[in-house]
């Protein structure tokens, strides 16, 4: 340990010295000052030489080669290394660097992975917040299923459906016997006097079993404008839908909100609720 | 010079041993670094404009051919031209130096039912003309609710000079949400397949008057 800082150590695994064999590391005349003294004026950052540690500084593998160094000898000829003081690569890093040869392909895999990854959240990330975006803005109807020939009593008011076939109507385009026509009687009746103010039209739309839809033409509605607690009021609407499914389409009726009391002034406020709900009447 | 430079020539320099020095790979580290962002400038042009960001997707087909969207499908029958339109109470004369182009389509739906958009012509050198108001709507293919399980037929009329017909196409597209407007809306185009002979028999040898509707 007495020549630990002689240039011409071999074992040292030491970070970049700059050669200057002919200074000692230890100035005389510069007193060392330790760290936690403040002096006057203020010590130069250089005036400690890297070597002045007393402790070993290990070599950083993962920094690679150091910097500033000759030319480098390739790792498989140790033997050339001690032509000079300073001139060769320390053994342990060209040993460190002879070890990093076979990690390359793994870490090269690693990194074409990574950029697949990468790609992958950058274009899968932006697309499933726009599909969240997008599913927000439709969410899921309620479907209430209603046993055939019952009625039920959604929110003030009480609906029963029957279903019916019909004759073409003369000078229709819709007269071939792959299409039926179907004569629909929809039946409210307001269970109290909210119900009496839920006047509005409800949307309704037929449907078979694989989810096909066909739009129906209302034929008459014979509900007033203002509704009696506990009256009926029949719409007959009419639609055409092809014969092979006419005996099993059943009806989607989804009730309105709107209130016949709102005031004018909120007639274009939005409403709090998306009528979500949804009555199905089986056949 | 950091220690991620050295870190990049690092491998070349055990991997090509009879250089040296590491001068040659750092122009060659230059030239792709360059490349690579040239590149990627480059990419910048691509970029869709939001014109064409929201533009609809359009599948395309010939006359007589069933095309099919997802959402719907449509067909053009036949196509024929008319100085004049009879709309059963009135006969429409077309203006000086233009025809009507009536498109005889179709149209269905897989699911849900909806109304077909009045169509548009779309000319060869990229203009657009709407189907004409002066035949109204209902007698026109938008006004059927188009239902699944059958074809709903009816027709469209332009009314256009005779320079937009050769190489004209048939757009039909459906209606979007006023307030939550999808995006990628399905659109058809029917390539009426008229070619500058064909266009000039459609003008100049139009039909008097085309009975439209029935006479009440």
């Amino acid at each position: 340990m007495s020549d630990w800082f002689s240039p011409s150590g071999q074992q040292r695994p030491q970070r970049p010295q700059r050669p200057q064999p002919q200074q000692p590391p230890h100035h005389p005349q510069h007193r060392p000052v330790h760290p936690d003294h403040q002096v006057w004026p203020p010590v130069p950052p250089t005036r400690e030489p890297a070597g002045s540690s007393t402790q070993p500084l290990p070599a950083v593998p993962s920094a690679g080669p150091l910097p500033s160094r000759p030319p480098q000898q390739p790792p498989a000829q140790p033997p050339t290394q001690p032509s000079g003081p300073w001139s060769g690569p320390p053994a342990e890093p060209s040993a460190d660097a002879a070890g990093a040869q076979p990690p390359k392909r793994p870490r090269l895999l690693l990194q074409g992975v990574g950029a697949i990854v990468a790609l992958a959240v950058a274009v899968g990330v932006p697309t499933y917040d726009r599909f969240l975006l997008f599913e927000g803005g439709q969410p899921d109807d309620r479907i209430h299923a209603v046993a055939a020939g019952q009625d039920i009593t959604f929110e003030h008011v009480t609906w029963k459906v029957s279903y019916g076939t019909m004759q073409a109507p003369a000078g229709t385009k819709h007269n071939t016997p792959d299409k039926q026509w179907l004569k629909i009687d929809i039946t409210r009746k307001a269970v109290d006097k909210d119900g009496a103010q839920l006047t509005g039209q409800p949307d309704v739309l037929l449907k078979d079993r694989a989810g096909r839809a066909w739009q129906l033409e209302t034929l008459e509605d014979k509900a007033p404008v203002d509704h009696v607690v506990g009256e009926s009021y029949v719409t007959t609407k009419v639609a055409v839908v092809p014969s092979v499914v006419a005996k099993e389409v059943e009806l989607e009726l989804r009730p309105s909100s709107y209130r016949s009391d709102t005031p004018t002034k909120d007639l274009m406020k939005p409403m709090g609720d998306d009528n979500l709900d949804i009555l199905r009447f089986s056949r | 010079m950091t220690a991620t430079d050295q870190r990049r020539s690092a491998p070349p320099r055990q991997s090509r041993r009879s250089s040296r020095k590491g001068g040659g790979s750092k122009v060659l580290n230059a030239v792709v670094g360059l490349a690579l962002a040239g590149g990627a400038i480059g990419l910048q042009t691509l970029m869709l404009t939001s014109e064409q960001l929201g533009a609809p997707l359009t599948y395309t087909g010939a006359v007589k051919d069933e095309v099919d969207t997802g959402r719907f499908s449509a067909r053009v029958d036949s196509i024929s031209s008319a100085r004049a339109i009879d709309v059963g109470d009135k006969t429409i004369e077309a203006a000086k130096d233009q025809v009507f182009l009536v498109v005889q389509a179709a149209a269905t739906v897989p699911k849900e039912p909806l109304h077909l958009q009045p169509a548009e012509l779309l000319t060869d050198d990229g203009k657009r003309f709407a189907a004409t108001d002066r035949i109204e709507k209902a007698k026109t293919l938008s006004n059927p609710w188009i239902q699944p399980g059958w074809w709903s037929s009816g027709l469209f009329v332009f009314e256009v000079p005779a320079s937009t017909l050769p190489g004209a196409r048939a757009v039909f597209s459906i209606p979007t949400s006023i307030f939550y407007g999808e995006p990628y809306m399905p659109e058809v185009e029917v390539d009426l397949g008229l070619d500058d002979a064909a266009a000039q028999r459609l003008f100049t040898a139009p039909k008097d008057v085309y009975q439209l509707g029935d006479k009440r």
